[in-house]
């Protein structure tokens, strides 16, 4: 609803329409305001003294309320179905650029245990065991992960085919980001409305459909938790502010079903676990506690825990553990307060003065005593890491190194706010601003979102995703407060005439007319500024109104260029193929990922094991269908620091680990020839960091550094780097490609030594077109019986002097089993 | 096993059954260096045909001696007889028979102390290493004490008993031969073999005998010495570490190598005792006995060994299954009873001299289930209930552990002698299924009675809520006016 219009209704003027200016959404609300007010008005038009409000520009009269209130329903209708339209079209860059195509890495699982889903059925889904991910822990797929986004693919999969759409999974699967940011878009408009204007709704609809804080996340191909999650999210939150508002369970229902969803689709839903308890908290302590908060969080909590705790990745998390403590309690200091209520309506004062003490302090000991207690037992695990490097940014760079090798975990940079949010991050806590001037229970939830939003982006890139949605819908508050100010066509009376209003009230009746005929004999609007020249004085002039409003279009249009060029140029990347630009312009497409990936596929034996980092064990898996050692869904860290002890150490220590895990095929990414930066090398020393957590003693990072500290891969470079297989693996005959010249590595700028590297334990098997990819055979055991040194050197065509046990034999050595 | 080399196996021993008494081929090359005089050994070469073996005699330095053509082996057995050969063509080349024998040539070095540099470089990459390494001419296995009476020194008898490796040889060597007369080893070479865990030593010296030149014994005694602490010297010279005098059991005469892929070779210190002089022979013992020479059946055995007649030994059959069922499965649940078979057959020549496949029965197999490290080491039994052809079951039944994952189920039996004997399977352990979990528990009773109880309760109270709700109407519009 708008907010009321403060001067009273009065008869619209009665001037000839000019065309109206602008389309004039808020104009025509105020319109329809007056006109609903006019129609409510319960005193015969003829008592209220006549006061005819003074326009900035003039408005049409003739058209009946209806026809406004229909034509404003229709506009916002076809606005919202144009933003749906736009939030989509503006995430198909990547579809048209390249083809409909999966993105980068967890979508590659998203997408391959969709196809289980839909291949196989539910049932076979949820007991899915996936033998070929961390060979040979296997992953227990059906219960270790958030089904909700496979279930909603699914879902929309076959109902297509029920309408006769027979439509390829990866398509949906594609296609997914981009239907769900049309139905944020929605949402938003709906959350924003309950907050202020439809029409700041609407703005923030059209904000957060092209916001490329959320496109970052949701372009078409990106299929990933975060595509269904915003939604989720927003719906949600529209979902409770409605529920508190009425006060009926039926919104706390959907509340519930809206955040079971979000349960079972990302691990982000803790973020609504803990906001919904402490905005009812923080009404509480408000003093704001009424029956209406009561339902709705008690339906709310009560039906969301237990369908969230349907989801088998989360099972009985919503008791035992610390994040979902603060929903608990919020839910039993309710039931308190409300059965205090009960009481102090039945009991007389005094007594119950005491009764109300002696009861809160009671349950706050006794609850307390049993949480820390539960805690100390064990049945309420503590915070987990994640958890803490949220409050401490150290935290994870120090205990671990997996989560703090993730680029998304790192803190925001302040570029990257504006990169993502443009001008909406200044006028986020313009908004904030206005949510604190009205602070109703509603508003008290934005400044409750914004609060801890703006924190959590700052920590970590990932949540700027989180931050989008309160951003979008403060700044269209406050956009929509500063458009209505200058766009609302009424003057307000200075206080100057105010005061003579007031003054001459006890005049007389004829000179009260007198001035009544004055003004309407009066044209009622006043052309000023540049067009009248009448020095009308204030900011209502038009001159004013026009710089204001044509500033902030500007502003506007300039958003859109923004948000498009943002997407365009930065976020609609698969990462799964690569483009350049030639001299001459045209796009050059590099695909040396799919090359190398259906190599192995056509290649390899079915069963042979590839290892690789694990940020390509998703790809490989998807794209190659082969076992992977260590993938994307970091839970073993152990597994991971053995493959980042494989790759950092030499030959020898390598060869044994790999023949352990009967790796058949190494996999390496390396972008030296190309200047592709994300390449293995650069995440190199986090490998040796991981592995260094596990074996401190074996693997050392400052070994891998220069004794300048430099990281180096030229001639400077330690024996330790040189010697590493990942060192090896990368830089193997890549001095070749230059015919005599220096080999240049155009990722470091440095030169790379044209001493050959020799690899005894690995065959070269495959090097994609640009070096991108590159994937060595792990050698057998010599079948003789020499180790796999001996067997290069003679295949090399070195002759043996000496045998190679011949010294150790004479002074007695043993033999050892044979290695099978 | 891959289910193309389970379609392979019958028909390959039915190739076999017509052709050979090797379980592998029966195309032999027989690289003859020039200078040796071909029927001096003929009892060898006739103890080869006899056995349905196709010699094919080169030399050396021929170019058409080709090993393998288009990627497959021309020869499934190759002699080399050619310790003097200065040079060799390249398709003879160290590298290409490794690369033949990599792919399945079994062979037999037969060498003696004209064995050239060259040779012995490439026998150094078995780990071989020899005793006069770096001098030119050669040194000999001597012994004063045990040599038939009309040959000198150079010519050592070693007895059966003494001298053959006895842990090593119960399979490669038959029964007859373990208890024969002594071993003639005349002008043959010594030397060590190394840490390699695939050589397998077959004879050593005897604790008599030691190293030196053979035309020092119709010298005077000075030159003895000279000899025997020559070698010592000349050690102590090249390298900086004093090596110990190699004698007795350090000493190897004959020894046996079987590569991972059970190709056999084979390294026989003496081309001499070949010889038809020594073949089946009865010589004079120092102590003027009369006995019958072992050389023919220890040759003969060795062959035998190496050409894949003897101590063959291949998985027939591997499966597993779950209790109750016959077929292999990919995913065993936690706690499944699981069983897992292996049907071994023992490749042996019938009395017509064919190949055939019988039981091989042992007690010592054993098997792991193993993810990384072995989860359950069980020892598979013989199942006499289970009715194999050819062969002999073996069968060990263990309850799936209780963690899930990728599981192999490794049987691996290493055993002088006998093949290798390696299978691998892999198979998954998974959790329960959502309907797998047991439906009532009786521990759970007080939850299950919770919340039927809270169920109940609920409904009561709502009843009883609608009820007196009903009547209360006065009171609820009073309140309304509050």
């Amino acid at each position: 609803m708008a907010p009321k219009v403060k001067t009273p209704a009065a008869t619209p003027s009665k001037n000839t329409p000019l065309s109206t200016p602008t389309p004039g959404k808020i104009a025509s609300d105020i319109l329809a305001e007056q006109a609903t007010v006019v129609d409510n008005d319960p005193l015969p038009a003829a008592t209220i003294t006549p006061r005819v409000r003074k326009l900035a520009y003039p408005l049409p009269t003739h058209i009946s309320p209806t026809t406004i209130n229909n034509t404003e329903s229709l506009l916002r209708f076809v606005i919202l179905a144009l933003i749906c339209g736009a939030a989509i079209g503006s995430r198909l860059f990547a579809v048209i650029r390249f083809e409909s195509v999966i993105h980068e890495f967890d979508p590659w699982f998203n997408f391959r245990a969709s196809k289980v889903l839909v291949n196989e059925g539910f049932y076979e889904f949820w007991n899915w065991f996936d033998p070929t991910a961390w060979y040979p822990l296997g992953r227990t797929v059906g219960t270790t992960l958030y089904p909700g986004l496979m279930v909603t693919a699914g879902v929309i999969w076959h109902f297509l085919r029920l309408i006769n759409m027979p439509v390829d999974i990866r398509n949906v699967c594609v296609m997914l980001a981009p239907g769900f940011a049309g139905l944020t878009a929605w949402t938003t408009y709906l959350f924003t409305t309950e907050m202020s204007t439809p029409s700041a709704g609407l703005l923030a609809a059209a904000f957060i459909g092209i916001a490329p804080g959320y496109i970052s996340r949701s372009v078409a191909g990106s299929y990933d938790n975060e595509a269904i999650a915003i939604f989720l999210l927003m719906g949600a939150f529209y979902s409770w502010i409605k529920a508190m508002k009425t006060g009926s369970a039926l919104w706390g229902m959907i509340t519930a079903i809206f955040y079971g969803w979000m349960v079972a689709a990302w691990g982000g839903y803790v973020f609504i676990t803990n906001m919904i308890p402490l905005h009812a908290f923080v009404l509480i302590l408000m003093g704001r506690f009424n029956n209406r908060l009561y339902t709705a969080y008690s339906s709310w909590y009560v039906i969301g825990t237990i369908s969230s705790m349907q989801v088998p990745f989360v099972e009985f998390l919503p008791i035992r553990t610390s994040e979902h403590m603060a929903a608990l309690g919020v839910f039993g200091l309710l039931q308190l307060i409300a059965f205090v209520e009960i009481v102090r309506r039945l009991v007389p004062g005094k007594q119950f003065q005491l009764l109300l003490r002696a009861f809160v302090v009671l349950v706050f000991v006794v609850s307390f005593a049993a949480l820390v207690v539960l805690t100390f037992s064990g049945w309420i695990a503590p915070f987990a890491g994640r958890f803490y490097s949220l409050w401490d940014t150290g935290y994870a760079k120090v205990h671990m190194p997996i989560i703090a090798s993730v680029s998304e975990h790192q803190p925001t940079a302040w570029p990257s706010f504006f990169f993502d949010l443009e001008m909406l991050i200044f006028f986020f806590p313009a908004g904030v601003f206005w949510c604190f001037k009205e602070l109703r229970d509603e508003q008290i939830f934005i400044i409750i979102y914004a609060t801890l939003s703006a924190y959590f982006a700052g920590v970590m890139v990932r949540l700027m995703l989180v931050i989008t949605p309160v951003v979008c819908v403060a700044a269209a508050i406050a956009f929509s407060k500063l458009l209505e100010a200058y766009i609302d066509p009424v003057i307000p009376e200075s206080e100057e005439e105010l005061e003579e209003a007031t003054a001459h009230q006890p005049m007389s009746k004829a000179k009260a007319k007198k001035i009544a005929a004055a003004q309407q004999n009066k044209p009622e609007f006043n052309f000023t500024g540049i067009l009248g020249g009448k020095g009308e004085k204030g900011i209502f002039g038009l001159d004013t109104r026009f710089a204001v409003v044509s500033v902030l279009s500007l502003f506007l249009f300039l958003f859109v260029y923004h948000c498009t060029w943002v997407t365009s140029s930065a976020y609609s990347s698969p990462s799964v193929v690569l483009a350049s630009r030639n001299p001459d312009g045209s796009q050059n497409i590099i695909d040396d990922f799919r090359e190398a990936y259906y190599w192995i596929r056509q290649n390899t034996e079915k069963d042979s094991v590839i290892m690789s980092w694990w940020d390509y064990g998703y790809q490989i898996a998807g794209m190659a269908d082969r076992p992977t050692l260590v993938d994307n869904n970091t839970w073993n860290n152990t597994h991971i620091a053995t493959v980042g002890k494989a790759m950092s150490s030499n030959e020898d220590i390598a060869y044994p680990i790999l023949r352990k895990h009967d790796v058949d095929y190494i996999l390496v990414i390396f972008g030296g020839l190309l200047g592709y930066s994300g390449d293995d090398i650069n995440k190199f020393l986090w490998m040796v960091r991981i592995a260094q957590g596990e074996w401190p003693d074996e693997v050392q990072e400052v070994n891998y550094f220069t004794q300048r500290g430099e990281y180096a891969v030229d001639e400077r470079a330690t024996p330790t780097m040189k010697n590493s297989l990942m060192y090896k693996m990368s830089y193997y005959r890549f001095h070749e490609l230059f015919g005599g010249h220096p080999a240049q590595d155009r990722v470091r700028g440095q030169t790379i030594p044209s001493t050959g590297i020799q690899l005894d334990t690995l065959d070269e098997a495959f090097t994609s077109e640009n070096w991108i990819v590159r994937i060595y055979k792990v050698k057998k055991e010599d079948a003789i019986g020499r180790d796999l040194k001996a067997v290069t050197s003679f295949e090399g065509g070195k002759k043996l002097k000496k045998s190679a046990t011949s010294s150790n034999n004479a002074i007695g050595g043993k033999k050892s089993r044979p290695n099978m | 096993m891959r289910p193309t080399s389970l379609l392979l196996a019958p028909i390959l021993s039915l190739i076999a059954l017509v052709t050979a008494r090797s379980s592998t081929g029966d195309r032999v090359l027989v690289v003859l260096d020039s200078n040796v005089k071909k029927n001096e050994y003929s009892q060898f070469w006739e103890s080869l045909e006899t056995r349905g073996y196709e010699l094919t005699f080169k030399q050396p330095k021929d170019k058409d001696a080709e090993l393998v053509k288009y990627g497959e082996l021309n020869y499934d057995h190759l002699v080399m007889f050619a310790p003097g050969a200065k040079s060799f063509s390249p398709s003879l080349s160290p590298k290409s028979i490794l690369h033949a024998q990599f792919a399945g040539l079994n062979t037999i070095y037969f060498i003696s102390p004209e064995l050239t540099e060259s040779s012995k470089e490439l026998l150094r990459e078995y780990d071989l290493e020899f005793i006069d390494a770096g001098s030119s001419s050669s040194d000999i296995l001597i012994d004063s004490f045990n040599h038939p009476l009309e040959s000198s020194s150079s010519t050592v008898a070693l007895s059966v008993t003494s001298s053959l490796v006895q842990d090593n040889v119960g399979e490669i060597l038959s029964p007859s031969t373990l208890t024969g007369g002594p071993i003639i080893y005349p002008n043959g070479i010594v030397y060590q073999t190394g840490e390699n865990p695939y050589l397998i030593d077959i004879l050593h010296a005897s604790k008599t005998s030691y190293i030196g030149q053979d035309k020092l014994l119709s010298s005077d005694e000075n030159q003895v010495e000279q000899a025997v602490s020559y070698k010592n010297n000349h050690k102590g010279s090249s390298s900086s570490s004093k090596d110990a005098i190699v004698n007795g059991k350090k000493a190897i005469l004959v020894s046996a190598l079987q590569t991972r892929d059970n190709v056999r070779i084979g390294f026989v210190g003496s081309t001499e005792m070949l010889k038809d002089t020594w073949w089946n022979k009865e010589i004079k013992t120092n102590d003027g006995k009369s006995v019958k020479t072992g050389n023919a059946g220890f040759i003969s055995d060795l062959s035998k060994w190496v050409f894949q007649e003897t101590g063959v030994v291949k998985i027939i059959d591997s499966t597993h299954y779950r209790k109750g069922e016959t077929e292999p499965r990919e995913l065993y649940t936690k706690k499944d009873e699981v069983t897992h078979s292996l049907t071994l057959a023992k490749h042996y020549t019938t009395a017509n001299g064919t190949s055939a496949w019988g039981p091989f029965e042992v007690d010592d197999l054993q098997l792991d289930f193993t993810m990384l490290d072995p989860h359950i080491r069980t020892a598979l039994k013989q199942d006499k209930s289970a009715s194999v052809a050819q062969g002999t079951t073996y069968k060990a039944k263990f309850i799936a552990p209780d963690r899930h994952g990728v599981f192999k189920f490794v049987v691996e039996y290493w055993r002088p002698g006998w093949s290798y004997i390696r299978s691998s399977e892999k198979a998954s352990v998974v959790p329960l299924r959502h309907d797998e979990y047991p439906r009532f528990i009786t521990g759970a009773w007080p939850y299950y009675i919770a919340a039927c109880s809270t169920s109940i309760t609920f409904l009561a109270f709502c009843a009883l809520w609608v009820s007196l709700g009903e009547g209360d109407k006065d009171r609820k519009g009073k309140k309304k006016a509050e």
